[in-house]
């Protein structure tokens, strides 16, 4: 935090009540985007450029693991897929907006190495296509592609079992099927079944029961 | 440097990162093992910190990212120590690998297969008010980032390893036993929150308006399910009247946890400071038995909330909570201590400010590693005044809140503290 690293505080005092002033100053924009995010929670262009950048390389290195070049680049990807996610999240301004550039630049340096890595090791495979992999890695550089990254998002669901004991499982089918099939595998395991609607179904109940009628539904998905 | 002249630290969270963090910057190898998918522990869950208000997951993260890269941490998740013993001066300690039926030289964190997961539930990691698939990882900045098939929920209908372009699922993986040999053992396997359905008159799990902090810790984050909007569970309605209690299962002989549990009262006045920064004119109160706020500036936060935010404060234990049907707000039946009225006094939504217990993994590690823990299970000190970061052991630490309630700052300087005794333990042998 800024404010910390100045020591222009006399006490404690009073360097909580300025930390709690400035935060409260901020109330307003809380929840409102920053220069990453738009109101839509969609990634403005620098984001969207490493983005981009972190989805063509890891399609390359899966394609020139599957052409039978041995690229190892799955724990570095992983690691910018944590910064990416570190900042989209942190976009509020009581966020530490000098740590979230500082590794908006650590995650542009690691997708550089990585690239010249694969690129690397591409050329030594075949030249043609490595140089069609340059050309697509390129587009992502300049935010050309038509690729918006998905985030993993956490749902508010109300109601949901408190007791350990207690089970809840929502499924989402790939065909409606009859209500006389759900009632049978609702009898059949003594577990609660509602439709959300023709592709949602919740499943709730004692826990046990839950998760042997959950797998009751494993074979609608094989049909 | 030799394998057995490691460290193995126990358990991920805060104090285990940075010991793992201090003692490889020692230049020793060390071994970092969390049961959990993600090593991050309760503080990823938090949104704030006191007394500053920073970000936790800003302060967290990075340091996560640096456990990751660094050369001399094997970071070992989704694993569990099953046992260990001293075989002269080394430790030989067995480690279970718990299968993630995710090949973990393949997954890149992409995420297409939890979005074509058709099988959602509960997510641990924000109390159970949100939804994960059952191809997971528990938080979106986790470390490692790989996604976990939660066998016990998973139908096996491999929409996963269809749409997985990294060929990375695996059904047939299995639990991987193996032993390392390590010098010293860091435990730092935090504790457990209070199980507030023992408190029944408070009618947790009964009344859906009744939450605990660490609920409301999810509803306040950003990135938590309800993206930082403070909602009552029964409806999904914005509070306008809020309570908070104090000291549930802390202080308290009824439930055998008699002991202060030292973070409590700063962390419910920091979430009070919070509920007024989201909701306008929100009315919070804090019904408390005495505040207790250790640490440097903890006292200033407590008085500035009282007297410049506008939180009331209330003491007196709460008898019992009611609920109205018809609305599910609650009714806080109490004595106000300081007037000697009998108050009953209705809120949309009441907090119980839960406390820290000993974790069932620590007494569990305590079994194995024949270390001995105190009347509630929290691990024993050599000296409680003069080396209370050793254990009765030689050559195994403890760091944190496996030792005994203490909050953030803490828990990182008994860690840094456990890291250098670890390393000076290994070299001087």
């Amino acid at each position: 935090m800024k404010i910390l690293k100045t020591g222009r505080y006399s006490s404690v005092s009073e360097f909580v009540s300025e930390a709690i002033r400035l935060r409260l100053e901020d109330t307003k924009d809380m929840l409102k985007s920053s220069i990453n995010v738009d109101e839509h929670g969609q990634a403005s262009l620098p984001l969207s450029r490493l983005e981009q950048m972190w989805w063509i390389l890891a399609t390359f290195s899966e394609d020139l693991n599957r052409k039978g070049v041995d690229v190892k680049f799955a724990p570095q990807l992983r690691n910018c897929k944590t910064l990416l996610n570190f900042i989209h999240e942190h976009t509020c301004p009581t966020c530490d907006k000098e740590m979230v550039d500082e590794k908006f630049l650590d995650l542009q340096d690691n997708l550089e190495r990585i690239k010249d890595e694969l690129i690397s090791a591409s050329l030594n495979f075949d030249k043609s296509y490595a140089k069609d992999w340059i050309s697509k890695i390129d587009r992502a550089e300049r935010g050309e592609l038509e690729y918006k990254m998905t985030y993993a998002v956490s749902r508010f669901v109300p109601g949901l079992p408190k007791d350990p004991e207690r089970g809840w499982t929502r499924i989402t089918l790939p065909k409606p099927i009859s209500e006389e099939r759900i009632r049978y595998i609702s009898e059949q395991f003594g577990v609660i079944t509602e439709f959300e609607d023709d592709f949602h179904v919740i499943i709730r109940g004692e826990k046990a029961s839950v998760l042997k009628a959950v797998q009751g539904f494993a074979g609608i998905f094989k049909e | 440097m030799k394998e057995a002249s490691g460290i193995l630290v126990i358990g991920g969270g805060i104090a285990g990162i940075q010991a793992a963090l201090d003692a490889a910057e020692e230049g020793v190898q060390v071994y970092l093992v969390e049961r959990e998918p993600s090593i991050g522990g309760r503080m990823a869950m938090l949104d704030k910190t006191f007394p500053t208000l920073d970000c936790s997951a800003c302060i967290l993260t990075p340091k996560m990212v640096e456990v990751a890269r660094h050369p001399n941490i094997k970071l070992l998740a989704y694993s569990e120590v099953q046992g260990g013993k001293r075989n002269g001066k080394i430790f030989e300690v067995r480690v279970l690998k718990k299968p993630r039926f995710v090949d973990e030289t393949k997954c890149t964190g992409c995420g297409v297969c939890a979005q074509h997961c058709p099988v959602e539930v509960p997510n641990e990691f924000d109390v159970g008010i949100g939804i994960r698939k059952a191809i997971y990882i528990p938080f979106p900045q986790a470390i490692p980032l790989k996604y976990t098939i939660d066998d016990e929920h998973c139908i096996k209908c491999e929409l996963c390893r269809r749409v997985c372009k990294a060929e990375a699922i695996n059904f047939d993986q299995k639990p991987e036993v193996f032993s390392l040999k390590v010098g010293a053992i860091i435990i730092a396997t935090g504790a457990e929150i209070f199980d507030a359905r023992k408190k029944s008159e408070y009618g947790y799990g009964r009344y859906p308006n009744v939450i605990t902090n660490m609920e409301l810790e999810r509803l306040l984050n950003a990135s938590g399910p309800t993206g930082g909007h403070i909602v009552r569970l029964s409806d999904g309605r914005i509070p306008r009247k809020v309570a908070f209690i104090q000291c549930v299962g802390s202080r308290d002989h009824r439930v055998n946890y008699p002991y202060c549990s030292r973070v409590c009262c700063t962390c419910g006045i920091k979430n009070g400071i919070l509920l007024k920064e989201h909701v306008q004119d929100i009315d919070v109160t804090i019904y408390y038995m005495d505040v207790r706020t250790y640490g440097k500036g903890f006292e200033e936060f407590y008085k500035r909330a009282k007297e410049e935010i506008g939180i009331h404060f209330t003491r007196g234990r709460v008898a019992r909570i009611s609920e109205v049907p018809e609305t599910r707000n609650l009714v806080i039946h109490t004595e106000d201590t300081q007037t000697g009225k009998i108050i009953e006094k209705e809120f949309d939504m009441v907090i119980l400010s839960i406390g820290l217990v000993p974790s069932l993994e620590t007494i569990r590690l305590s079994k194995t590693l024949d270390v001995p823990v105190d009347e509630y299970g929290f691990l024993e000190e050599a000296d409680i005044k003069t080396n209370p970061i050793a254990t009765k052991v030689d050559g195994i630490f403890v760091a944190g809140t496996a030792q005994g309630p203490k909050d953030i700052p803490d828990s990182v300087a008994d860690a840094s503290a456990a890291a250098i005794k670890a390393v000076t333990f290994v070299m001087e042998r």
